[in-house]
């Protein structure tokens, strides 16, 4: 115990320099007094108190080395300096770091607070990671399923970026780096102002003036003090120069902003990281959407041409063979469908009725919605040979009869009213069925029709006869069981006159009924006793060709879905997005116009465009630049569709990828099942093509509306005058006749008004003939009949609304081809509604064709329409028979060449057949796919996109504004006195003198 | 009773920064001690927060660490992240702590998610009656999905604070006041009063200390929480130093049972997301929800009995019925890959609930951790 205390250095009484009693210290390492006491003026103050003097301690035992732990190892810690890339590295290699202190912990539970802490980070990301996973899984398609990880990197990336955005300025300004990191003594990263009441100055001593930590020697070279980094944050702080500790003053102040600094971050964080991160990921979605496109497209449609060189190959090899083509095409049935397919067919080829439906229903739902269903039951029925029924006399047949006979009665009694059921006789009303009796007598009747002989008793044992009965038996085994059941009631011994009798008559309609309801089940019994002979290489040969097919189907499904199909993430959807918003971008709408299009009905909204489009054709510059832009627009739009439209399809002169597969499954089903099976085959592949072709013509259609629109418009004065003197002679004809057409009544003027107004209307929200005349009705009021009541009327109307681009609008938009694009879509447009209004015309239905001036041009001696009737005939190509349309071709070449000049020629008849050829019959269906949005809905989804982008741009940059505002604001305030600061400096001079 | 000690406690501050005679003073001072000593007696008996946050004068354990009491911790600790810590921190405080730094930092925490999903819905066509419809659908889903982000990370916390608690006594969430010196305290606005921590927050500084029982007078007496781990734990020791090999027992519990926790909010929060993300929630609205709620259960009128019913519809038909058909559609899933997804999260969460429930009833024990041997204890020697 002595000995302990004498290891303290202590204050003694310097008259006590030796030891203590007691203690027996050697002499020669007894440590001296030190004479030169620290307090020497304290001692002074107190002369009369002892004078006493330090000792220093006394080691326990003779030092030979230095002894360990008496004082703290030196200090490892070091400023971490990285560049961004640095930083990102050292990022991912702490995550691996933060795996190992998972398993320390979760397994061993080794770790320190500082590693349990990581593997919370560690821990948010993955499990975010987890949800945006989840996430993509619940998508349907790639971009969706892309962003939910794009929306978590921008998430994480933000989170990680702020406080640096933040630290930049505060670090500008007070030289505090409130990111600042180091690496303590046991390797562990930590921000330096991590805890406020934790403030590792000393690794600062060897900081260059960028904060870059140096070795010892290195430091000394440049500087000949420590701390100079401190001194100059110091400089920026305002912390003055002359005053004692200036460095610990500094860091108290560099804790104040760091502080601040960390608690500003903390405040703007939950609006920033998700504020900022949206804003990036809306940033990505446009590029993003854009590579994703064009690589989908890009697979798919290298994909597509692999194919097409494939089906060329085929084509040639003149292989027809279906198992030959599915080994080119390397498609295999699989394993699972031919196992199923396999357990549907029996071993000997003889199927059940019952079985052969499960063939053919499973057929049809495997190959559901392909369109070759009925040609695949068309040479199944061919394949499979149907056999007489084999019906063995056995005790079920007998039971048979009995269920039969009773439930045909009961059946019929359920039928009939009460009143009649009263005049049946009682037996009847009661019936049980034929009896064991009398079926006996029937199978002895059959019987003996077939030449077996019977015993007496009739008793015969039935079950040893093994021939299935015949035909004949068959039949008088059903006559008989009719008679037999009616026996009892005597309706057999009847003579015809007595069966009239009114007692009479419902026994008579009874027995009459009762006899077919037996026969009509008797018959259904006896088929279920067919059965089918099946070739089975037949059956496999037809599951493979719907199987290939398929597949082909498939493929090209694959291609459309990323052009021009119109779901999610598709190059259509994509131009649907944007294109529309451009538009109306282009046209200029205000806020307040926008808002009404958006959220007002189709009416208000219409007012809204043609107010906006009157504007727009009174400024000559404008009107170019808007129809030049919309006409960009459309351009980019529909051509993307089109080039795929192409490679599926092709143009008449060079056949796509899809033309090709029909031809050659065309030959293949041709070779093998027959015409029947090829024909079916043609009208479901040019059903397909149809229907492409119809998604183009919406496409065209849908963009090229809003140009022939303001077409319309800056044409309107001129239109409503032709219109109105076209058909002054048709006007004055019908009112004369009927008084009924609308516009008779008006002056000039009321007239010239009223059809501009209605013009503008058709052209902004009607494009369906059929709705023009009722619009008519309503637009002029106090007319009961309207328009329809005047063909010509119709007509010049429907000329000027899908008539060619005026001059004006085709300079401007200058671009010959993208403006006969235009003309001839609006030429079909019209020959497609114009195909309706002759319902209307009922008087007109068989004589008017929409081509008909056409062919009667060529066929007199304008013979520059062959061109265009020649495009509009090969626009049927996949509608005609081939034999029509090449007949039909032939003349039109005659009508060309002046054949039909000849003498003798049926002129009438040809011409006739030409424009039922042309005639654009479209079903109600057709019609509406192929005609696309009208005007009014195309800027009204597009101002709903652009309002709900526009309150989402207000509300995300409103929130980053202000966030930004109010970080800024209180950065200016940071490292200032305040509340809680106060300071109070020991000043080395005086502080007058006290400049930086 | 709350208010009563409150004013006891200004009554006493403005008397001793008051410039009185000095004998008024004191008396008045022995006076108001004498009150507060009632007082505190009465508080320390029944354990009331405002005893907590007045009248303690060293850092203690909370007694009767109930729910009530531990809610009213948070709203306390909840209402400072506001009112203290964050207009400290903004002056730069000089004795800011880490904790305080910890606390604001629940702020982005709880409104990220929401601001996010705000931002989400301020983005879709809402103009349009049909996307208008499918927007608010999956608003919903997005709403759901961050509430029950934060359920499922409750849900994992509190699975590992259950297990602990009744395999090894230690009750993680036990809360202590932490005594901020009033002398350390500056006057005026924003002071801060006493931080509520939990006694298991830190496998560093675990504040163990608090474990004893310093009125005891016996090592049985004193040490009498220890004893009571000692038997979950598996050890029969010496009333006299079962503390010193709890103790590390004890730090090796609170490491696995941190890093199980957050381990399992990964797993649990993906299964939250994933569940919230189930068409079974398109069939309640939150219309209907709301209407139950405010109009059924706290409208007027409504009969005692009816708002039971309601109460019963609310909690089953709105929430238990569609989380339990959103497990099981997550299971199934609506594609392969979805189905694939759901099954591997659940069959995840699981297997990792239970590789932790496994981990820390047999890793914690004393039979899986290597005893130090203490050797013999000198207490009673020293004594002498």
């Amino acid at each position: 115990m002595g000995n302990l205390i004498q290891s303290i250095p202590v204050y003694r009484p310097q008259t006590q320099t030796a030891p203590a009693a007691g203690v027996n210290v050697p002499a020669q390492t007894a440590p001296q007094a030190v004479h030169k006491p620290p307090f020497q003026d304290i001692k002074n103050q107190f002369p009369q108190t002892q004078t006493y003097s330090y000792i220093p301690a006394r080691p326990l035992a003779d030092a030979h080395n230095t002894p360990i732990g008496v004082r703290p190892a030196p200090s490892k810690a070091r400023l971490v300096h990285e560049n961004f890339f640095q930083s990102i590295g050292s990022t991912i290699k702490s995550y691996g770091d933060y795996a190992k202190y998972f398993y320390n912990a979760a397994f061993k539970g080794e770790g320190k607070d500082y590693n349990v802490g990581k593997i919370n980070d560690l821990s948010i990301r993955a499990g975010s990671l987890g949800i945006a996973a989840v996430l993509a899984t619940s998508k349907m398609f790639p971009f969706a399923k892309g962003m939910e990880f794009v929306g978590l990197g921008t998430w994480f990336a933000s989170m990680a970026v702020w406080p640096h955005i933040l630290g930049a300025p505060i670090k500008a300004l007070y030289g505090v780096n409130i990111n600042k990191e180091y690496i303590d003594s046991e390797g562990r990263r930590k921000y330096v102002y991590e805890d406020n009441q934790y403030r590792p100055m000393d690794i600062y001593r060897y900081a260059d003036l960028n904060g870059k930590p140096l070795s010892p020697e290195e430091y000394y070279k440049k500087y000949d003090k420590d701390y100079i980094y401190l001194d100059k944050m110091g400089d920026k702080l305002g912390v003055p120069r002359n005053i004692k500790n200036r460095n610990e003053a500094t860091m108290n102040r560099a804790a104040q902003v760091a502080v601040q600094g960390k608690t500003l971050w903390m405040l703007t964080a939950g609006v920033m990281t998700p504020v900022v991160s949206s804003i990036v990921a809306d940033a990505l979605q446009t590029p993003l959407k854009n590579q994703l496109e064009k690589t989908r497209y890009n697979k798919a449609s290298k994909n597509l041409k692999a194919l097409e060189s494939q089906i060329d190959t085929l084509k040639n090899s003149g292989n027809r063979d279906i198992n030959g083509i599915m080994s080119a095409l390397k498609i295999t049935v699989s394993p699972k469908d031919q196992a199923a397919f396999n357990a549907l067919l029996t071993d000997s080829g003889v199927m059940t009725p019952e079985q052969f439906q499960k063939l053919q229903d499973f057929i049809d739902t495997k190959f559901f919605g392909s369109g070759y269903k009925n040609s695949l039951s068309a040479a199944m029925k061919r394949g499979a040979d149907m056999t007489e029924p084999k019906v063995f006399i056995t005790k079920e047949l007998k039971e048979t009869i009995k269920n039969i006979t009773t439930e045909s009665v009961k059946e019929l009694l359920d039928k009939i009213p009460a009143e009649t059921k009263a005049k049946l006789p009682e037996g009847l009303l009661n019936y049980q069925g034929i009896s064991e009796k009398q079926i006996n007598e029937i199978i002895a009747g059959v019987l003996q029709t077939e030449g077996i002989p019977f015993d007496e008793s009739r008793t015969i044992a039935f079950e040893n006869i093994t021939k299935p009965l015949g035909y004949n038996s068959r039949n008088g085994l059903m006559q008989a069981v009719t008679q037999k059941t009616l026996e009892p009631f005597a309706f057999s011994n009847l003579k015809d006159k007595d069966k009239k009798t009114p007692q009479r008559a419902p026994l008579h309609n009874f027995n009459r009924a009762l006899k077919d309801t037996i026969n009509a089940k008797l018959k259904a019994y006896f088929d279920t006793k067919r059965s089918f002979v099946v070739d089975k290489a037949e059956m496999q040969k037809i599951f493979n060709f719907a199987f290939t097919n398929n597949e082909l189907q498939k493929k090209l499904k694959e291609f459309e879905q990323t052009s021009i199909q119109n779901i999610s993430e598709s190059m259509t959807a994509i131009n649907w997005e944007r294109v529309p918003k451009k538009y109306l971008k282009t046209i200029g709408f205000t806020e307040g116009e926008m808002a009404i299009l958006a959220t007002q009905d189709a009416t208000s909204a219409s007012k809204v465009l043609s107010k906006k489009f009157s504007e727009i054709v009174q400024d000559s510059e404008k009107y170019k630049k808007v129809i030049k832009e919309m006409a960009d627009y459309a351009k980019t739009a529909i051509s993307k569709e089109e080039k795929a439209v192409i490679q599926l399809i092709g143009t008449p002169d060079s056949k796509g990828v899809l033309v090709k597969i029909k031809e050659l499954m065309e030959e293949v089903a041709q070779s093998n099942f027959g015409y029947e099976t090829k024909n079916e085959l043609t009208s479901h592949y040019n059903l397909r093509i149809n229907e492409i072709q119809r998604k183009l013509k919406n496409t065209i259609d849908s963009y090229v509306r809003p140009i022939k629109a303001l077409d319309v418009f800056k044409e309107i004065k001129n239109d409503v005058k032709h219109i109105l003197d076209y058909t002054s002679d048709g006007l004055a004809r019908t009112n004369a006749a009927t008084e009924l057409y609308p516009l008779a009544k008006m002056t000039r003027e009321q007239q010239m008004e009223s059809l501009e107004a209605y013009i503008k209307d058709i052209v902004l929200q009607k494009n369906d003939i059929n709705s023009w005349t009722t619009k008519m009705e309503t637009e002029l009021p106090g007319a009961k009949q309207g328009m329809k009541h005047s063909l010509e009327f119709v007509r010049s109307i429907a000329n000027k609304v899908f008539g060619p681009l005026s001059g004006d609008t085709a300079a401007a938009i200058n671009d010959a081809q993208f403006v006969d694009m235009c003309d001839y879509n609006n030429r079909l447009m019209r020959g497609t509604f114009l195909r309706i209004e002759n319902k209307l015309l009922k008087k007109y239905t068989t004589q008017y064709n929409v081509f008909y001036d056409l062919v009667d041009r060529l066929a007199g001696n304008d013979k520059s329409v062959y061109d265009l009737l020649v495009r509009i005939l090969k626009e049927k190509r996949f509608v005609l028979s081939p034999e029509d349309f090449q007949n039909c071709m032939n003349l039109l070449n005659t009508f060309k060449n002046n054949g039909h000049k000849a003498p003798g020629y049926k002129i009438d008849s040809a011409k006739k057949f030409v424009n039922e050829c042309l005639d654009m019959h479209k079903s109600n269906r057709e019609i509406a796919q192929i005609s696309g949005k009208n005007v009014t809905d195309f800027f009204i989804s597009a101002a709903q996109e652009t309002r709900a982008r526009n309150k989402w741009m207000k509300l995300v940059y409103g929130l980053l504004g202000g966030t930004l505002a109010l970080s800024a604001l209180t950065i200016a305030l940071m490292g200032k006195e305040n509340h809680f600061n106060k300071y109070k400096y020991e000043y080395i001079n005086t502080p007058e003198g006290a400049d930086k | 009773m709350v208010t009563v000690s409150i004013q006891n406690n200004q009554a006493n501050y403005a008397v001793s920064s008051g410039s009185l005679s000095k004998q008024a003073k004191s008396s008045l001072e022995q006076s108001f001690q004498a009150q507060k000593n009632s007082k505190k007696k009465q508080n320390s008996d029944n354990h009331s927060l405002s005893y907590y946050k007045n009248d303690i004068h060293k850092d203690e354990l909370v007694q009767n660490n109930t729910l009530a009491k531990r809610i009213g911790i948070n709203i306390e600790k909840t209402l400072d992240i506001p009112l203290i810590h964050f207009p400290r921190g903004l002056g730069g405080a000089p004795d800011y702590t880490f904790f305080e730094f910890l606390q604001t930092a629940k702020f982005p925490y709880y409104i990220g998610g929401p601001i996010l999903a705000a931002l989400f819905y301020a983005g879709v066509k809402k103009d349009n009656f049909r996307s208008a419809g499918a927007a608010q659908k999956v608003a919903k889903h997005m709403a759901l999905g961050v509430g029950l982000y934060y359920v499922g990370a409750a849900l994992a916390k509190s699975i590992i604070n259950n297990t602990v608690k009744a395999s090894r006594g230690v009750d993680l969430k036990q809360p202590y006041a932490k005594y901020i010196s009033k002398s350390s305290k500056k006057s005026g606005a924003f002071q801060k009063d006493v931080e509520f921590h939990t006694a298991f927050e830190s496998a560093d500084f675990t504040r163990t200390d608090l474990l004893y029982d310093e009125k005891g007078k016996t090592p049985e007496e004193i040490n009498k929480n220890y004893i009571e781990y000692g038997k979950k734990y598996g050890i029969k020791e010496d009333a006299n130093n079962i503390d010193s090999t709890i103790k590390p027992l004890i730090k090796k519990t609170i490491v696995m049972a941190r890093a199980w926790q957050y381990a399992l909010t990964a797993f649990f929060v993906t299964l939250g997301v994933g569940m919230a993300n189930q068409p079974a929630w398109d069939k309640s609205s939150a219309e209907g929800f709301k209407k139950t709620v405010t109009e059924g259960i706290f409208g007027k009128g409504v009969k005692a009995k009816d708002r039971l019913h309601n109460a019963k519809v609310v909690v089953y038909d709105y929430m238990l019925k569609p989380f339990g058909k959103s497990f099981t559609e997550f299971w199934k899933g609506h594609s392969k890959g979805s189905s694939i997804a759901g099954k591997s999260v659940i069959l995840a969460t699981a297997a990792a609930t239970l590789t932790a429930i496994t981990l820390l009833l047999t890793q914690t024990s004393a039979k899986g951790h290597k005893l130090e041997t203490t050797g013999n204890n000198n207490i009673k020697e020293g004594q002498k």
